[in-house]
């Protein structure tokens, strides 16, 4: 059976820290801390997602003074959805080796 | 010291995020923009380590095919033209014989390959032919001798022969006499060995060797 992307446990964690409040723009920064996902998974997944278009990366200028702009995310609209089907497909175990949200190993 | 270590970190992020250049790609950039954010020496480390393979997976990304594949064949070329200097350096060496000490089984000018590695692993052996490092005078040189005993074993001579713990030893490899000039019975200490050149009587001796002057054992002819 061919893998279907976008199911790994670090990635469906991302998608629900996206989904929390899917119109705000994140910082990487935060997402790592909301996932408990280290920096090294979490940006080759936002890499991956935005370069297929799930994911909407954008530089925003820092409010804090000194500090250089910061990379924002957003999940696009076709992300969103994707995102939400994954979830709704993880969350019921239907499957006995089917990824479970609760249960992702820590990076 | 958690300064230093947040220092340290934030270095080595903006090497591998931007090299030489001003600035790096937009995946490194970000996670460098972002390394304010941490706190303490260990979360700064681990999102700089996080970092830096984002960076390489990024340049990785980056380029194209064609480089990516000459890249490959330059690696590949540097390993070959290199690899043989190590082997030579670590595994197999070029030894000239550098006197008649060995006559009759290794003539003076010939060049034989040692082997540098295997009696590290498996230890020495009675009869194996090992060079060794000498200094005299300040001047560092290379003997090849055979090996006779091993630590603990007991080395003497009785009717122009050689015995090791009270037999006489089989030395078909020899030419002339057996025993060597001015033997002396001895018990072999240990981390040396006791070796004698073939060419008994005309060699000569240095026994015990200690085994860290031992450079490695003779193989072949080349």
């Amino acid at each position: 059976m061919p893998r279907i992307p976008h199911t790994s446990p670090q990635t469906l964690r991302l998608f629900a820290a996206l989904l929390a409040d899917p119109t705000r723009r994140r910082y990487g920064y935060d997402l790592s801390r909301e996932t408990g996902l280290a920096s090294g998974t979490l940006y080759p997944i936002l890499m991956r997602l935005t370069r297929q278009r799930l994911l909407d990366a954008d530089w925003e200028a820092s409010t804090e003074p000194g500090r250089p702009p910061r990379h924002t995310y957003r999940l696009t609209a076709e992300g969103a959805a994707l995102a939400r089907e994954r979830l709704a497909a993880a969350r019921p175990p239907r499957r006995a080796a089917g990824p479970a949200l609760a249960t992702g190993a820590g990076a | 010291m958690t300064g230093l270590v947040r220092r340290l970190a934030y270095r080595m992020l903006v090497l591998a995020v931007r090299g030489r250049r001003d600035r790096g790609g937009d995946w490194g950039e970000a996670v460098l923009a972002e390394f304010p954010g941490t706190s303490g020496g260990w979360q700064a480390l681990r999102w700089s380590v996080g970092g830096v393979r984002t960076a390489l997976r990024e340049r990785r990304a980056a380029r194209s095919r064609a480089a990516t594949l000459r890249r490959r064949i330059a690696v590949a070329a540097a390993v070959a033209v290199l690899a043989p200097f190590g082997v030579q350096h670590w595994l197999l060496t070029p030894v000239y014989v550098p006197s008649a000490a060995m006559a009759p089984t290794l003539a003076p000018g010939d060049r034989w390959l040692m082997d540098r590695v295997s009696f590290r692993l498996t230890g020495l052996r009675h009869a194996d032919v090992v060079a060794f490092a000498r200094v005299e005078q300040g001047r560092r040189f290379t003997a090849v001798r055979r090996v006779i005993g091993l630590a603990g074993d007991e080395i003497g001579c009785r009717d122009g022969a050689v015995l090791r713990n009270g037999a006489v030893l089989d030395e078909p490899y020899l030419a002339g006499p057996a025993a060597p000039a001015g033997c002396a019975p001895m018990t072999v200490p240990a981390g040396t060995v006791y070796v004698l050149g073939d060419a008994r009587g005309v060699a000569r001796e240095w026994s015990p060797v200690p085994l860290d002057r031992i450079e490695g054992r003779l193989l072949t002819r080349l």
